[in-house]
């Protein structure tokens, strides 16, 4: 008998739905339909392809609530945080790629080499193959749509592998494409947790691309399977983004997007804001400004603007990281924000002041509501302890100088920076989406992204005439010579070796033509 | 109350890591965040606190704080090789997440 596991909400503790737990037999029957479905996906035309997310997004806009509080029902965010950050930037990646993909994995030509006239030469977009899409609980349905459409609209096929907390999901995806005219078979979810069906996929060698959105720790093994096979990868993993607030920054703007940028999604996401520094001399009028909005956002399930954490073990490693500061010396704002407890897994959003460098909280990644305020004097020490995690997601600097604000941007060493914003990178389907250092390998989105799905051809024609070249058997007198003036003429710096190269290398260059022709 | 099971290659594989460091303090079983939605179990080398559960397993003694081992349940640790490296693979009967011993770790002294 099929084992099974059940979703279960975390705001309520009540199941939500029950899927089979599907082990490496089932997972690879799963992959087996995924590469049956692959030829005539991937043979149609990409503006078919196109056609298909066009429809998709149209569907979840006129149903935009329905699935928003689908996420809500297992992830435990609030009904506006999943329409504004899943159900939103599904749509318009949807919309982005449907008018957009036929240009991107269009044929590119290239410039032909002189040495090789009479010939075209360009590269093409082909699908790789069947892709895995393993997809966290976060973000359930954004994170899924986005790797999953890309290698659908670039003509791969799909085996998506979503969170065991979030199956309903990914099982969403699924069927708002379907419902959009993709054929059965194309986009397919194997369910079940990631020790055993997480496992099974990454084992199996039907495999022809890995796309994971996780932790550091799992993608590197899964980059090691990968590896083993030679099987590209992309890897979305964590981060610990700093905000840096400048003495020339709006104080509310940066305020207002910090707190948002630290708290939506009760702090689970990946580019949150975890740090923020604050130069000295407006540090007190900043720290103000963010606890008047902090301590008015309204915390707990239904009424929330800050809903439920997921995971109760994450829940747990915030009551660690804020034990820890607070043993060291650091001071909770709003004052007395965690005397009254909220229900299930809703943590008050929280402000720590008085914090240093060796605190967890400043150090390892929260995915949380906290958000640790330090005071900088000197940009340079700043942007060290920007730089100073072992990750590199994104970041944040406020400053009406703009001047200023790129040259901090230009020093912090991540996948993307916003000036006087948080997080939106991630919403802007024309901006490669990535990190570096222990934030991943490669990206998605944009006319990068939708190309990271395709293996890259690169096609010569000859239509030269020739029946045989000059580098060809047997070689033709001078061709040494011929070819040393020929290289001379083409990459000297100087005009007049240019034109003592042209009188040499052109009688050999029509002696080339002539023999070709025989 | 059964916190901690082992088999007898990872007491030998632990017992072995213990000495060549020369520790003879506790090993404690914590919960780690693994950066983006993934927990997990960890060890080290640690004192007893007053909060800790504390079992002795074939001469090894193991810690765990109460909170996590409400989270946890009973906890299994076997010593491992694959992918060319040696490690600990630590699964629990109230899985911390969904990949809980997908990946190994060692003994942080």
């Amino acid at each position: 008998m099929m084992k099974t596991f059940d979703v279960v909400s975390p705001m309520t503790g009540q199941k939500v739905a029950s899927y089979p737990l599907m082990d490496a037999k089932e997972v690879d029957a799963v992959i087996a339909r995924a590469r049956e479905s692959l030829a005539a996906w991937s043979g149609a035309p990409v503006r078919d392809r196109m056609k298909v997310l066009a429809r998709a997004a149209e569907i979840l806009a006129d149903n935009a609530l329905y699935y928003a509080e689908r996420v809500s029902d297992e992830n435990g965010k609030t009904r506006f945080d999943a329409l504004m950050a899943d159900v939103y930037p599904s749509c318009d990646i949807m919309h982005y790629y449907a008018q957009k993909a036929d240009k991107f994995l269009a044929p590119v030509k290239v410039e032909g080499n002189p040495m090789m006239p009479g010939r075209k030469m360009y590269y093409v977009f082909e699908p790789r193959g069947v892709i895995a899409i393993i997809s966290p609980w976060n973000y359930p349905f954004g994170l899924s749509v986005g790797p999953v459409i890309s290698a659908v609209a670039a003509g791969n096929t799909v085996v998506l592998k979503p969170s065991s907390q979030t199956t309903n999901s990914g099982m969403l995806v699924k069927r708002l494409l379907e419902r959009a005219g993709l054929p059965e078979g194309v986009v397919n979810v194997v369910t079940g947790n990631g020790s055993i069906t997480g496992e099974a996929l990454i084992q199996s060698a039907g495999i022809d691309m890995f796309f994971f959105t996780g932790s550091t720790e799992i993608g590197r093994r899964v980059n090691i399977k990968a590896a083993e096979r030679l099987v590209p990868a992309v890897m979305e993993l964590g981060g610990k983004d700093t905000a840096i607030v400048t003495k020339n920054a709006d104080l509310d703007k940066a305020a207002n997007a910090i707190a948002w940028g630290a708290f939506t999604n009760s702090g689970q996401t990946c580019i949150g804001m975890e740090i923020c520094l604050v130069e000295r001399p407006v540090y007190a009028a900043f720290i103000e400004k963010l606890i008047n909005i902090v301590k008015n956002i309204k915390s707990g399930t239904g009424v929330g603007e800050v809903g439920s954490m997921t995971m109760e073990s994450q829940y747990k490693i915030v009551e660690m990281q804020v034990e820890d500061a607070v043993a060291k010396g650091a001071k909770l704002l709003p004052e007395g924000v965690l005397n009254c407890r909220l229900s299930g897994m809703c943590h008050p959003p929280v402000v720590l002041t008085d914090v240093t460098e060796d605190m967890k909280v400043m150090k390892e990644e929260t995915f949380g509501p906290l958000l640790p305020v330090m005071p900088y004097d000197d940009v340079e020490d700043a942007v060290r302890i920007a730089n100073s995690t072992t990750y590199g997601l994104s970041g944040a600097v406020f400053t009406k100088d703009m001047e200023e604000g790129r040259r901090i941007a230009g020093k912090i060493k991540t996948g993307s920076v916003n000036i006087n914003d948080a997080l939106i990178t991630f919403a802007v389907p024309g901006l490669p989406f990535g990190g570096v250092k222990e934030s991943g390998i490669g990206c998605y989105h944009s006319e990068v992204g939708i190309r990271a799905f395709t293996n890259i051809k690169s096609i010569t024609e000859c239509k030269n005439g020739n029946k045989k070249e000059f580098y060809q058997y047997p070689a033709i007198a001078g061709a040494e010579e011929g070819l040393v003036d020929a290289l001379r003429f083409m990459y000297t710096q100087s005009n007049s070796q240019k034109m003592k190269s042209f009188f040499k290398v052109m009688p050999f260059l029509l002696r080339m033509q002539k023999e070709g022709k025989k | 109350m059964h916190i901690v099971n082992l088999d007898a290659g990872t007491v030998r594989a632990m017992r072995s890591a213990l000495s060549q460091r020369g520790s003879i303090q506790p090993v404690r079983i914590d919960l780690r965040f693994n950066g983006c939605c993934d927990a997990s179990l960890g060890l080290c080398t640690d004192a007893v606190n007053d909060d800790d559960l504390t079992e002795e397993f074939d001469g090894l003694t193991f810690i765990v704080d109460r909170e996590t081992f409400r989270l946890t349940g009973e906890i299994t640790i076997s010593y491992v090789s694959r992918e060319g490296g040696d490690g600990y693979v630590i699964t629990s009967d109230k899985a911390v997440s969904e990949w809980e011993g997908f990946s190994m770790t060692d003994i942080i002294f």
